[in-house]
């Protein structure tokens, strides 16, 4: 197989040639991921979906002309009476028209997407964010898909029915931040 | 021959691993797997929260530069706005994404953009070298028809967005008189003479600017109200919808007004009354079964002589707002067929006779002229009513039929205006 200086003759020299190639060409191709590209799109629909349904619910109907002011929005209301099952019946069902919509589609949303929302509030006394959970999921479906988190800065008249200690300093308007976690079941 | 055959190895080798560097190979353009999802998502983005281009710069000022949607579908199509390239967008403003123009939204979705494949669309809206097929829905969720357009979605792959939007109404106003007035005596007397200005009514519905856009505040003036709530008659429609049924003076159809006929008392109207017969053989009598007043009271009506646009100094500006792409649609309903018809000529020139009204005068006007409204200036609607006078002994006598007066404030009082309301909807996007 060699000769006496240790070479290879030829035949054998273009085998080990095309095997040491072909290790190589495997290792190299092996490394290659195959990246799914189908749900990081879907999850991104149904962050934008959620971001709108929550900014369009908190565009009041009308404008309070006597008040010299927007009238307030179903957000705001859903949060100053602590209405987390109303609310999320709401958004949910915003969602759940799709399934009514004309347009055809293939994306399956609808019945099969679940969503929680809490709420997070500056507490002054003790000088920090807590947080309180507003809303279960209307189904009580624990697993799932990896979900989105979608948020929106609410503007309240006061504390109304929220579950906050009240600062007796500290009982007027106030920015909470709602937070609303959706995934597909 | 060694060295050839080293050589050929190492050269096939090179050129092996050259083949795994990606970049060396890859198309200048993917034909094969194009992100259609992110065409879409861009598309909705540009109209759901983007106003479009041209766009008003100054807002509620008049300006030489128009937002697109002033322009007809006609004018777009041929290169108007000169010297500048259009944009579609939906969105009332840059501060309002997500809160959509019905104006705009009604240009839009336009039929005459079908010519040549929806190429306007692509030139205005989607962009790119490729042609892309398409396909835009919106649904409203109040009951509205489903507005379309491109082409039917495919069989096979395509992108797709959706976005939740808010559509901005027009605002409109309903005038009745929840209390008639009484029934008025059984006769009108002559008078002997009735100044001039008395033989007509009118009835003004008043478009003030600085009432709509703005208010002065310790001495500055703030626009107040946000695009997606302002009553802007340059932008959205108006609607005045006067129900007249309240205000007309019922002595016209009273049938004991001529029990104590007088020569000095005027008939309110023969004809009217010589309807009102009892022997339907009666050739005075006959009108036709269809008539819904048939042997029955004969309709009241007034007698409407003109609905012109007016400012303060009575310059009148019904062609000025035609001729600049706006419309005027006026709807009535005329009293002897019981049906609405359109109001063709809304001005004609003196002595056109009256057109006999019913119960409504339903007007609509879109895309007044800012040259014309606005935050300095104002309009009214004025509606003349009146009858061409009797002569007796040589005096002119009227006996009006409507006993409509004053001016209605369309501004933000909701007894007055419905306001400009927001209503969900749905705008999907696909691209293939």
């Amino acid at each position: 197989m060699v000769n006496t200086h240790g070479q290879l003759y030829t035949m054998e020299g273009i085998a080990a040639g095309v095997v040491m190639i072909l290790t190589a060409y495997m290792v190299l191709g092996s490394t290659s991921v195959y990246t799914p590209g189908d749900t990081h799109i879907t999850d991104m629909q149904l962050e934008q979906v959620g971001a709108d349904v929550l900014k369009i619910m908190d565009a009041p109907t009308n404008f309070n002309a006597t008040e010299n002011a927007t009238a307030t929005s179903e957000l705001e209301t859903f949060v100053y009476n602590n209405q987390g099952p109303q609310f999320l019946e709401r958004f949910w069902r915003d969602f759940l028209m799709t399934g009514n919509i004309a347009a055809q589609q293939t994306t399956g949303e609808g019945s099969s997407i679940l969503a929680s929302a809490t709420v997070y509030y500056y507490d002054r006394s003790e000088g920090q964010v807590k947080s309180y959970r507003f809303a279960d999921p209307l189904i009580p479906y624990p697993g799932g898909q990896p979900g989105v988190t979608v948020t929106r800065f609410v503007k309240v008249p006061g504390i109304g029915s929220m579950p906050i200690n009240p600062d007796p300093e500290d009982t007027g308007p106030r920015i909470v931040l709602l937070e609303v976690f959706i995934w597909k079941a | 021959m060694d060295f050839l055959v080293g050589f050929t190895i190492f050269i096939f080798s090179l050129i092996i691993v050259a083949n795994m560097v990606p970049s060396l190979l890859v198309g200048l353009q993917r034909t094969t797997s194009i992100d259609y999802d992110a065409v879409a998502y861009r598309t909705a983005v540009i109209l759901a929260e983007d106003p479009g281009e041209p766009t008003e710069p100054d807002r509620y000022m008049a300006g030489d530069s128009k937002p697109w949607d002033f322009y007809t579908p006609a004018q777009i199509l041929g290169g108007q706005p000169a010297g500048s390239s259009v944009r579609f967008g939906l969105a009332v403003s840059r501060e309002n994404p997500n809160i959509l123009s019905q104006r705009r939204i009604n240009r839009f979705f336009d039929d005459a953009f079908e010519v040549n494949n929806y190429q306007q669309y692509r030139k205005s809206l989607i962009f790119g070298q490729i042609a892309y097929g398409f396909n835009i829905t919106l649904t409203r969720l109040n009951n509205q028809p489903v507005l379309s357009v491109g082409s039917p979605y495919p069989e096979g792959r395509y992108g797709y967005i959706r976005r939740y939007v808010k559509i901005k109404e027009y605002s409109s106003a309903t005038i009745t008189n929840k209390t008639p007035p009484q029934t008025p005596p059984r006769f009108h007397a002559v008078t002997e003479y009735m100044p001039p200005n008395s033989q007509y009514q009118y009835f003004r519905v008043s478009l003030s600017g600085p009432q709509l856009y703005k208010r002065t505040e310790g001495g500055v003036d703030k626009f107040i109200y946000s695009p997606a709530y302002v009553i802007d008659p340059t932008q959205d429609n108006i609607t005045v919808n006067l129900g007249l049924e309240g205000f007309l003076n019922n002595s016209h159809v009273n049938p004991d007004a001529f029990a104590d006929l007088d020569t000095r008392l005027i008939p309110s109207d023969t004809a009217a009354w010589a309807q009102n017969c009892d022997d339907p053989l009666n050739e005075i009598c006959s009108l036709p079964t269809s008539n819904p007043y048939y042997q029955g009271t004969p309709p009241n009506f007034a007698s409407l002589r003109s609905i012109t646009i007016q400012d303060s100094t009575g310059n009148i500006f019904n062609d000025l707002i035609v001729a600049n792409g706006g419309t005027i649609t006026v709807v009535y309903h005329d009293p002897l067929t019981d049906t609405m018809k359109p109001l063709a000529n809304l001005n004609p020139p003196a002595p056109q006779p009256a057109v006999p009204v019913g119960k409504w005068v339903n007007l609509s006007i879109s895309s007044i002229p800012d040259v014309i409204l606005d935050q300095t200036k104002g309009l009214d609607i004025v509606y003349q009513f009146g009858e061409d006078p009797r002569y007796i002994d040589g005096m002119a006598a009227y006996v009006p039929r409507t006993l409509i007066s004053g001016t209605l404030l369309y501004d933000y009082n909701t007894a007055n205006v419905t306001q400009p309301a927001l209503f969900p909807g749905i705008l999907e996007v696909a691209i293939w």
